[in-house]
């Protein structure tokens, strides 16, 4: 078995197969993107070679910088929001309450059911006649809160990341269930014996030790909320005037509505850049985190 | 020998990877053509007009595919007769959700995959198929007296650079849907000017009433107002010029236009959180009864006699109230015919593509005025007793039409509609003034 690992030759012939289908699914198609971001062209006939022009228009366009800013807006809300509420429901839950399965089945519900639907779901919530969420405002006698919750600019952004945030919240808390479940009950066991409470177990042991699964739903929450695109789409195309526009709905009308392929590549490369970084800097936060 | 054996395996365990990986990813190229030669014996009784009697299918993308479209069932009817006149052609449809379409029908064309025919829109939309050698051009075909079947207007919006690339079948127009008894009971004059319009918002406000409906989600629900008032203002040449980039936004019937949108906004004529709304949302209190007015499509009349309204016989059309400082005048409509059926440019079955073209839009011209979804485009006799009487109104009402000035988010192309759909929207907020409305179109220019 040494041997076949020294063997570059085995190594290479071994990669081959799996590397042709990344070439063609994702290295290709990259390529082409990054091509056709250095276009002007329309989708149609011949584009002409602009060079870097695309991508300096972007940044002054202030369509894409909103778009870029309520992208993070996303991100930063699923980090800081929706982790925290799902490590909290993974630790609860794995801690060994009364239908634990239950409770697990629950929580991942909404990850199973199409976006489509749930955005017909918040949009009936939504509604300012007949939607749940100013129904129960007037109930209670905050008809001042009420709002035109999709229609308006002010709420509209927040009230498309509510959605993605409940939609995800459950996955994570899945990913961090199972880790939890993984780690040896022994651990558990001694420090009961040495009599620390759940809080303090939780702190000092049971999320050190998760850190990997929290790298990977991170990494999954952060890259997710820069891609979202179909809850966006369904609740307010965008809108209104580009209140909760986002870079891949930006994209998809660029690219589809207003037929400029060329732009709308550029944008695409941008998030690529952008989730890769943000990927490698993830990582290496957590590196710094070990040595430390 | 150990280690060869291990060595063998892999290598063996490689190369089938290997051979599934390229099987897998192999395209399969073969398609199914019909077998011309034995077909031909078989089709004896064939009344062909087209001198081949092969077997021929034909692929035709098109939109109607809902059973809830109004059109849906002109389509099969005239596809069905159309396959029982020609047996030896057979019409293989394929259909997708309209804004799916849309991007499907762009990526295709960009791809050069369209299929033998295709439904599509007039104007702007199609340019760019046009320009890029997709579509045939069918004036050669027409000299056969289908030039005189149609009505006027019917080929302006498929002929590009003096060529005709196109078909249409249907007229639909921009109207004021009102409801008659809400006008009645409460009394209030149907407006025939804009003044009394103003009058008519301000008593209904006053009765607690939301005057129009709007989707501010479904953006062009908004550009259906306002090419309407723009139209009012600025009259069919105004606009066409200006669309067509020979004028300017800033002549002052366009910043007349958005001011009186603007004031119908702060008076508050559309309903609250107007913007978070989609057309179906939008759509309810009108079929309800609880808002007087809409302005959209043609179309609507089938919308008003759907089994869930409650405003069945109560809706009458009316043309948008003219502006007394305006250009336009009463007789000016917004829409036209615009959606059309173009032939791919390079088919294999050129004859038969156009022979099934016109014979589509010509039936398709009648069913779908009986069916209550288009005006005719093509001179049709039928008997108006059983059509939807809205219907039989629009086609009443514009019948005395000067022209029919097509919807900005057709005539303009792609980039320049989102411009104004965009902004429009913004006006609809109340986020800009009238003055940075027209500054933002005429962006359009650069």
């Amino acid at each position: 078995m040494e041997k076949v690992w020294r063997d570059k030759k085995a190594i290479a012939f071994f990669l081959f197969p799996s590397f042709v289908i990344l070439a063609l699914i994702i290295i290709v198609p990259i390529g082409m993107s990054s091509y056709y971001s250095l276009l002007d062209w329309d989708g149609f006939g011949k584009g002409e070679f602009i060079g870097l022009k695309n991508y300096i228009k972007l940044f002054k366009d202030p369509a894409f910088l909103i778009s870029v800013k309520n992208s993070l807006i996303f991100a930063f809300s699923s980090v800081f929001v929706q982790l925290p509420i799902s490590l909290l429901l993974a630790l609860v839950i794995s801690k060994g309450v009364k239908f634990e399965r239950f409770f697990v089945t629950v929580f991942f519900i909404p990850v199973i059911i199409s976006t489509v639907v749930i955005g017909q779901l918040w949009m009936k919530i939504y509604n300012p006649e007949y939607g749940l969420l100013n129904m129960f405002l007037r109930a209670v006698g905050l008809d001042n809160l009420t709002r035109e919750w999709l229609g308006s600019k002010d709420t509209a952004l927040m009230s498309s990341v509510v959605p993605v945030l409940w939609q995800y919240v459950g996955y994570h808390m899945l990913l961090m269930y199972a880790g939890i479940k993984s780690i040896s009950q022994d651990v558990f066991e001694a420090s009961k014996i040495d009599g620390a409470s759940w809080l303090k177990t939780s702190a000092f042991i049971t999320i050190p030790m998760l850190k990997p699964i929290l790298k990977v739903s991170l990494t999954f929450a952060v890259v997710g909320a820069l891609k979202v695109f179909d809850l966006v789409y369904v609740l307010t195309r965008g809108g209104p005037a580009r209140a909760s526009e986002v870079t891949s709905t930006l994209m998809v009308e660029t690219i589809f509505k207003s037929n400029r392929y060329g732009y709308g590549s550029a944008m695409a490369v941008f998030v690529i850049v952008e989730c890769f970084v943000l990927y490698l800097l993830i990582g290496k936060l957590f590196k710094t985190d070990e040595v430390a | 020998m150990k280690l060869k054996g291990v060595k063998v395996l892999s290598a063996l365990l490689g190369l089938s990877m290997l051979m599934g990986t390229i099987g897998c990813s192999s395209p399969s190229v073969k398609e199914e053509k019909p077998d011309s030669n034995a077909q031909v014996s078989s089709n004896e009784n064939s009344t062909v007009a087209a001198d081949s009697k092969e077997e021929v299918t034909l692929n035709f993308w098109h939109i109607w595919g809902a059973e809830t479209d109004a059109s849906y069932a002109s389509v099969k009817k005239v596809i069905a007769d159309f396959e029982a006149e020609y047996p030896n052609i057979k019409i293989k449809e394929d259909t997708t959700e309209n804004e799916a379409y849309k991007t499907k029908i762009k990526a295709s064309a960009a791809a050069n995959e369209l299929p033998d025919l295709f439904s599509t829109w007039g104007g702007g939309f199609s340019k760019p198929f046009i320009d890029a050698n997709r579509v045939l051009p069918i004036d050669e075909y027409l000299n056969d007296g289908t030039k005189d079947k149609l009505v006027g207007g019917a080929l302006s919006n498929v002929t590009y650079n003096d060529k005709i690339y196109g078909l249409t079948f249907g007229l639909s127009c921009g109207a004021f849907f009102v409801n008659e008894e809400l006008f009645a009971t409460n009394n209030i004059k149907i407006p025939e000017t804009y003044t009394e319009l103003i009058d008519a918002v301000k008593a209904f406000k006053a009765l607690g009433i939301t005057p129009m409906s709007v989707s501010g989600k479904d953006v062009w629900t908004i550009a259906m107002y306002f090419d309407a008032m723009a139209l009012k203002a600025a009259g069919n040449d105004g606009i066409v010029s200006t669309l067509t980039k020979k004028g300017s936004f800033k002549d002052p019937e366009f910043l007349n236009a958005a001011t009186k949108f603007a004031e119908l906004v702060a008076l508050g004529a559309f309903p609250e959180g107007a913007a978070g709304l989609s057309k179906d949302e939008s759509d309810i209190p009108f079929l309800e009864g609880k808002v007087p007015m809409l302005f959209n499509g043609s179309w609507t009349a089938g919308t008003v006699y759907r089994d869930d309204s409650k405003v069945k016989d109560k809706i009458i059309p009316i043309g948008f109230p003219v502006f007394e400082d305006g250009k336009g005048n009463k007789n000016e409509f917004t829409g036209g015919a615009v959606d059309a059926i173009m032939v791919n440019a390079d088919t294999e079955h050129k004859e038969e593509a156009i022979l099934f073209q016109k014979y589509f839009c010509e039936n398709m011209a009648r069913e779908t005025y009986l069916a209550g979804a288009y005006l005719p485009a093509w001179k049709v006799e039928v008997d108006e007793t059983n059509i939807n009487p809205v219907t039989v109104d629009l086609a009443k009402l514009t019948s005395e039409a000067e022209g029919f000035t097509l919807w900005w988010d057709t005539l303009l192309e792609g980039e320049d509609t989102q411009v104004y759909l965009n902004t429009l929207q913004e006006l609809l907020l109340g986020s800009i003034t009238p003055e940075e409305f027209v500054d933002k179109l005429q962006t359009i220019y650069e």
